[in-house]
């Protein structure tokens, strides 16, 4: 027997069916009714050559089956057994495996669903915990579509049982799946996360999926399961038309790309498995030399990634952006401390933007919860941005909470050569398959010259070496120190690049900008040692991205080592740039004529009064810049921008706006504002609010754009607004409203279904005692409902919002 | 196989999306907002036809593979079919049809990506493109309705109008029996929260029935819309159902 391939099992559901499952019935419980149909199912598989068969358990969890009756222990068990009897009979004493099936849960993750990372993980252990019980050999995830969701799977059966993981997913032609997840990008995570067995299932036919799985072959060196359908279906049918024996044939290409782990799955029935046996094991050449030599020769590409993204580290330059993290930043740690999430999701916008390939997150915040912050941080980063993440913190704690929430493969800073915190830390990194960077230095003193920085970084990689972590994973900083304080250190961190790149061809990275902390025009001695680091080897800087010349350094160092091919990308970024500063002036010019253009139709005399009408942000900021140098804060606010809302709320009132444009001009006012606050913040920390409110779209509506509109228009009068989301548990209302003694709640809701949960929110706060106002919007509701469930308010629209905030706020 | 595209942003039905479906788009404010705003308009109109991955799933099936409620009037034991749908409304629709399409149809998950994006940087941008989605969304129905239409005419055969789960009195959550039917979570990525609210959200189910001749259309009115005492097309002496495009006025309920 030869042992060089895995046969799998085919398509279950239509052969249920053909069996007497009925349409909506749940194939699972089928299952436990008919033991003897599906083991006979089964057995046609193993008798067609089957190694592995997979449980008649895909669609049994908790969610699916709530209401159901059934208790999903109960039917995994049932169904384990079932494949187990069947594997018992496998003829010659042939070892049959079976594998515990799991498919999606059925419910979009958050972001764009409801389900939580925390709810998912615990479906799945449910299902995981009783099919070990029952005895299965190992677990399959497949079909998935959400590599998050996969992720809570992996963790849950890597945490709650023994058995061995195999995932497959599936894909569209385009390379991902509906969720977004890249094919490189799954391979890379499921490999690091150490899952035993890659691969794809279901999506299309063995021909379309060529492209998908060389790409997963180039970021695994672990076995690569392909389980295709029978073709593609027939449009008109829906039925599969494909021959066990043209399936056979094309699937041939697979073992010699390095593919071991083969099966069918829409459409494919034990006849096509006994085809693909027979094809594969007859074909000699296949079986000996060429496998043998693909197995050999399968070398992978290293990389991080989120779910939809990788950035290979081939030693090319990928920048590492710096500016998610409170470190001297008083508008930072005053968004963490109030969880603005939306001020941090504009920082990862704007780098994202500026061409940044990983994004480094700090959250270290003086008294809070850091863990609790990192893992709210992550998941908001990670819905406006598909850049692989790195894992910044002192604590092991919020390490792992930023691992574990992390999609995608990320890299932890850091480690250093102190044993203790390697202790504390590398186990972290090994578990989640990290990368992690190592600094250059330890507890007993900075090093001095480039000889004791190696030094340094020899003892960390006998640390790493020790725990398993391949030294192509290991990140070393070399640590650039400010010359305005010590000189003579910036050529010793080149040399110590230098040796560590190219003598233990290792990655490098550097916190560049430190090295010109305290200097006069900073970005001037910053991107000259870039530049220096850059050609010492330094290929993961850590700068800020939104620094033009920054980034123009790098384009242009790419350019110079040839990375960029062609310069291409170098091409690209400056063709349209000119050498003169005059673009600047030139915009400014212009800038200031739509002002006096617009200030002249309006009919209005204040120069910011009119741009804010006309919703023109970059004239405001400006504008008020300049007025901050004759005029008290408090003063332009009250005197400038508040009457300038005021006439677009008018304007908006009498129709002779659209809400868009409302939207503009208080888009257009939070840019004076932003610079106000900042201003402010910096001086001594204070605030400008004028009432603290909370905002919540209700348990269950997802649509929350409405609440969006509100919360910038109130904003930008001047409120501080405590966004709490969408899909909002009265629970979180009542608990937020008490802890930061709120005196105002909107609660929005779009759909009829969702009214309920509304009046349930209004009731737990009165409920509560806690005194406040509730104002409450959304299409359907109505000022008559608002009193029947016992709001203060209703707001009919943003506008309204405003009239009521400052009514409440007044009577304070 | 009909594979429906997003064949038109209509203007007229975007800005009454807005909120401005009473009055004439030129007696709206002053010029030069107004042309600012159809320069945003086109704009975020191009950027979701280039994001939007159209996908359809739809399958049809004899009227009497479907349950409604004459059937349990007549035998309150009726054995279980392919779908149940309640309701007089949808009785109504597939009265006199031989045949009943049930489709569903998605814009995809990279469009609902762009507009949480665009909630965080530019919130007028965000509202114009949600409303320009919900455009995109209904010109793609609209697509797939005239294309199957077309096919249907060759062989002497008529759809009814469109309904979904949520309109009149046939209640919204049948739409997880339905999109479970159609392996919408499988075919083209759609799946539902728990308070069965489609994700992606630009999103759309269709039920019609197809017969033998053209049948006066018979919508539910506005008396059985849980939208009557607030709908602004009302309001003005208007009905969704009488204007062009309009139809989804009534989804949101």
């Amino acid at each position: 027997m030869n042992q060089s391939f895995t046969y799998l099992d085919g398509g279950m559901g239509t052969m249920l069916q053909s069996a007497g499952l009925r349409p909506g019935d749940k194939p699972e419980v089928f299952g436990m009714q008919h033991p003897d149909v599906v083991r006979d199912i089964h057995l046609r598989y193993i008798e067609a050559g089957s190694d592995v068969i997979y449980s008649n358990t895909f669609g049994v969890n908790a969610h699916k089956y709530e209401g159901s009756g059934y208790d999903v222990s109960e039917v995994v068990k049932a169904n384990i057994s079932i494949a187990k009897s069947a594997a018992a009979l496998a003829p010659d004493g042939r070892k049959v495996r079976v594998a515990l099936d799991i498919g999606p849960i059925g419910e979009l993750m958050q972001p764009l669903g409801t389900l939580s990372f925390d709810e998912a993980y615990a479906v799945f252990a449910e299902i995981l915990t009783a099919g070990e019980a029952a005895g299965a050999d190992l677990v399959i995830f497949e079909t998935m579509t959400d590599l998050q969701e996969v992720r809570a799977g992996v963790l849950a059966a890597k945490e709650s049982t023994s058995l061995p993981v195999w995932v497959t997913m599936t894909f569209e032609e385009n390379g991902r799946t509906f969720a977004g997840t890249d094919a490189a990008a799954m391979a890379l995570t499921l490999d690091k996360l150490g899952v035993e067995a890659i691969g794809v299932n279901c999506s299309l036919g063995p021909e379309e999926l060529i492209p998908i799985v060389s790409e997963i072959l180039r970021y695994t060196d672990k076995p690569v399961i392909v389980k295709p359908n029978a073709g593609l279906p027939d449009p008109r049918t829906s039925l599969y038309a494909m021959t066990p024996q043209t399936f056979a044939r094309q699937m041939l290409v697979y073992p010699e790309m390095g593919v071991s782990i083969v099966g069918g799955c829409c459409g494919t029935q034990p006849s096509f498995i006994s085809a693909l046996h027979e094809t594969f094991e007859s074909d000699a050449v296949l079986k000996t030399e060429k496998h043998a030599d693909s197995e050999r020769m399968r070398e992978t590409v290293n990389g991080v990634c989120s779910c939809a993204r990788v950035a290979d580290l081939d030693g090319d330059v990928r920048v590492i952006g710096e500016r998610i993290n409170p470190t001297g930043k008083k508008r930072f740690q005053q968004a963490l401390a109030e969880h603005d999430m939306n001020y941090i999701m504009k920082c990862a916008i704007d780098q994202t933007q500026a061409g940044a390939d990983i994004l480094d997150i700090n959250v270290g915040l003086p008294g809070a919860d850091e863990a609790a912050l990192m893992k709210e941080v992550v998941f908001a980063v990670q819905s406006v941005t598909d850049l692989p993440l790195q894992i910044d913190s002192a604590t092991p704690e919020a390490i792992e909470a930023g691992l574990r929430a992390c999609c995608g493969r990320a890299i932890v800073n850091s480690v250093n050569a102190d044993e203790e915190r390697c202790q504390q830390i590398l186990p972290i990194v090994k578990k989640y398959g990290a990368c992690v960077i190592g600094l250059a230095l330890k507890k007993s003193g900075m090093p001095q010259t480039a000889k004791e920085r190696i030094e340094n970084v020899q003892k960390i990689l006998e640390m790493t070496d020790a725990y398993g972590i391949p030294r192509q994973d290991v990140i070393i900083d070399c640590l650039a120190l400010t010359i305005s304080a010590q000189q003579e250190q910036a050529m010793e961190t080149l040399r110590a690049v230098e040796y560590v790149s190219r003598d233990l061809g290792m990655h490098c990275t550097l916190g560049v900008s430190n090295i010109s902390f305290g200097l006069p025009m900073r970005k001037m001695a910053t991107v000259s040692f870039l530049t220096q680091a850059m050609y010492c080897g330094l290929d993961l800087p850590i700068v800020n991205p939104n620094q033009v010349e920054i980034m123009d350094a790098v384009a242009s160092f790419r350019a110079l080592s040839g990375q960029d091919a062609s310069c291409v990308s170098y091409i690209e970024r400056f063709k349209d740039r000119t050498d003169s500063p005059l673009t600047v002036s030139a915009a400014a010019a212009s800038g200031a004529g739509a002002a006096s253009g617009s200030s002249d139709a309006s009919g209005e005399d204040n120069a910011v009064r009119s741009a804010v009408i006309a919703g023109l942000s970059g004239e405001v900021r400006d504008l008020t810049r300049s007025l901050l140098e004759e005029k008290d804060a408090m003063e332009i606010i009250e005197q400038d921008l508040i009457p300038a809302l005021d006439v677009v709320g008018e304007r908006y009132e009498k129709q002779e706006l659209f809400l868009p444009q409302l939207i503009n001009a208080a888009n257009a006012a939070s840019a004076g504002f932003d610079l106000i606050k900042e201003r402010i913040s910096e001086k001594d920390g204070g605030s400008i609010s004028k009432g603290k409110l909370i905002l919540a779209t209700v348990e269950g509506d997802i649509h929350d754009i409405g609440k969006n509109i509100v919360k910038v228009v109130l904003e930008n009068y001047g409120y501080t607004v405590l966004d709490l989301g969408r899909d909002v548990p009265p629970s979180k209302i009542v608990e937020t409203a008490v802890q930061e003694d709120i005196r105002l709640v909107g609660l929005s809701a779009l759909m009829t279904t969702t009214l309920p949960a509304m009046e349930n929110t209004v009731r737990a706060l009165k409920d509560a005692g806690h005194p406040c106002s509730i104002m409450v919007g959304g299409a359907v509701v109505t000022p008559e409902y608002a009193s029947s469930i016992g709001a203060e308010y209703y707001a009919r629209d943003a506008r309204d919002s405003v009239e009521i905030a400052k009514k409440v706020f007044a009577d304070e | 196989m009909i594979t429906p595209k997003i064949t038109q942003l209509n203007r007229d039905l975007i800005f009454r999306y807005l909120g401005f479906q009473s009055r004439g788009l030129f007696d709206m404010g002053r010029a030069d907002h107004l042309s600012r705003l159809q320069e945003q308009i086109t704009r975020c109109g191009e950027m979701v036809l280039s994001i939007s991955d159209v996908r359809c799933v739809y399958r049809i099936h004899p009227v009497s593979s479907i349950l409604l409620d004459r059937d349990l009037e007549e035998d309150p034991d009726a054995p279980s079919k392919v779908l149940r749908l309640e309701g007089n409304d949808i009785r109504r629709l597939l009265d006199g049809a031989d045949e009943v399409v049930l489709m569903a149809l998605t814009l995809g998950a990279d469009l609902e990506r762009l507009l949480m994006r665009e909630e965080v940087t530019d919130m007028s941008d965000a509202m114009v493109l949600d409303v320009c989605a919900s455009a995109a969304v209904e010109s793609a129905a609209d697509d797939f309705e005239a294309k199957l239409s077309q096919e249907l005419l060759a062989e002497g055969k008529y759809l009814t109008n469109r309904f979904s789960p949520g309109y009149g009195d046939l209640p919204l959550h049948t739409q997880r029996p339905l999109l479970s039917h159609l392996n919408a979570s499988r075919a083209i990525g759609v799946t539902l929260t728990p308070t069965n609210l489609m994700v992606p959200r630009k999103s759309v189910t269709a039920i019609m029935g197809i017969c033998d001749h053209i049948k006066e259309q018979t919508l539910g009115g506005c008396g059985s819309c849980p939208l009557k005492t607030k709908c602004t097309y009302r309001a003005h002496h208007m009905r969704c159902y009488d204007m062009e495009q309009a139809k989804d006025c009534r989804k949101q309920s």
